[in-house]
């Protein structure tokens, strides 16, 4: 998201802020987003359209608390799915889990691989391997296609921990894996 | 899972109905405390005149109490 385009949706955020009607713009951009998001941490659809419903009332009961630091205002929604996913797992002493397209991690995985399918089920068993923690920046970064600011404000932690993490991760997968360099570059 | 599919989940009204409720509710709590804290101010006021209410009282008696003494 560029930075003109990050001004302008803000203007659409103060504007919300003024008048709660205004909320509904907001809500239609990225109801699809934070669905999705909140689906792949629970692989349950009424669940998540609880969750997802509960994400956009916080968000509109805590509009005007709202402060903006440069990011788009997704962050601040992403933020508050994954409180509310960790609260729910939380509260219901259930593990977290992390459902992940195979066409989405095939994208991944250079196509010009062999036997692509033995290598994605190889990838997911080495995911299935790795923490919660590191799971999650992976998710932000590549599938949610996030930047490294974006992560570190939705998960609370500094950005050069959201690097680290990445980095981990991909060192640990590059042994298996040609990862695609320009995502892990980016 | 399909956009379509997502779509279906879409309920803006609905979100905007349980915000003015949650509104309402937030409003109504808030009402309670501020009439209980009126309350316990009234009472410590009320208290603390009456407290010294008793304690003139009690000095003026003592008084009469001394003066009846010195008069027999």
């Amino acid at each position: 998201m560029s930075e003109d385009a990050i001004a302008a949706e803000h203007e659409i955020v103060l504007e919300a802020q003024k008048d709660e009607m205004a909320f509904g713009k907001l809500y239609d951009k990225y109801f699809d987003g934070i669905f999705g998001f909140v689906y792949r941490r629970t692989d349950d659809e009424a669940l998540t359209a609880d969750l997802t419903s509960q994400v956009f009332l916080k968000a509109l009961q805590n509009i005007k608390k709202y402060e903006y630091r440069g990011l788009p205002f997704s962050a601040w929604l992403y933020r508050i799915a994954s409180n509310e996913v960790n609260h729910y797992y939380r509260k219901h002493n259930k593990t977290v889990i992390f459902s992940l397209e195979e066409g989405r991690v095939a994208d991944l995985i250079d196509e010009t691989e062999e036997s692509s399918e033995e290598r994605i089920a190889v990838l997911m068993k080495c995911l299935k391997e790795m923490p919660t923690s590191i799971i999650e920046v992976l998710e932000l970064r590549f599938f949610e296609e996030k930047n490294f600011n974006e992560i570190a404000f939705i998960l609370e932690i500094t950005e050069s921990g959201a690097k680290m993490r990445t980095y981990r991760a991909l060192e640990k997968l590059k042994g298996s894996f040609d990862i695609k360099m320009k995502q892990y570059n980016g | 899972m399909t956009s379509r599919r997502i779509e279906r989940h879409k309920n803006y009204a609905q979100l905007m109905n349980k915000h003015q409720k949650s509104q309402r509710l937030k409003r109504i709590v808030q009402w309670v405390i501020y009439v209980f804290i009126a309350f316990i101010l009234m009472f410590a006021i009320y208290y603390s005149l009456s407290d010294k209410k008793e304690k003139s009282t009690e000095q003026q008696s003592h008084l009469t109490s001394i003066n009846v003494n010195t008069a027999t």
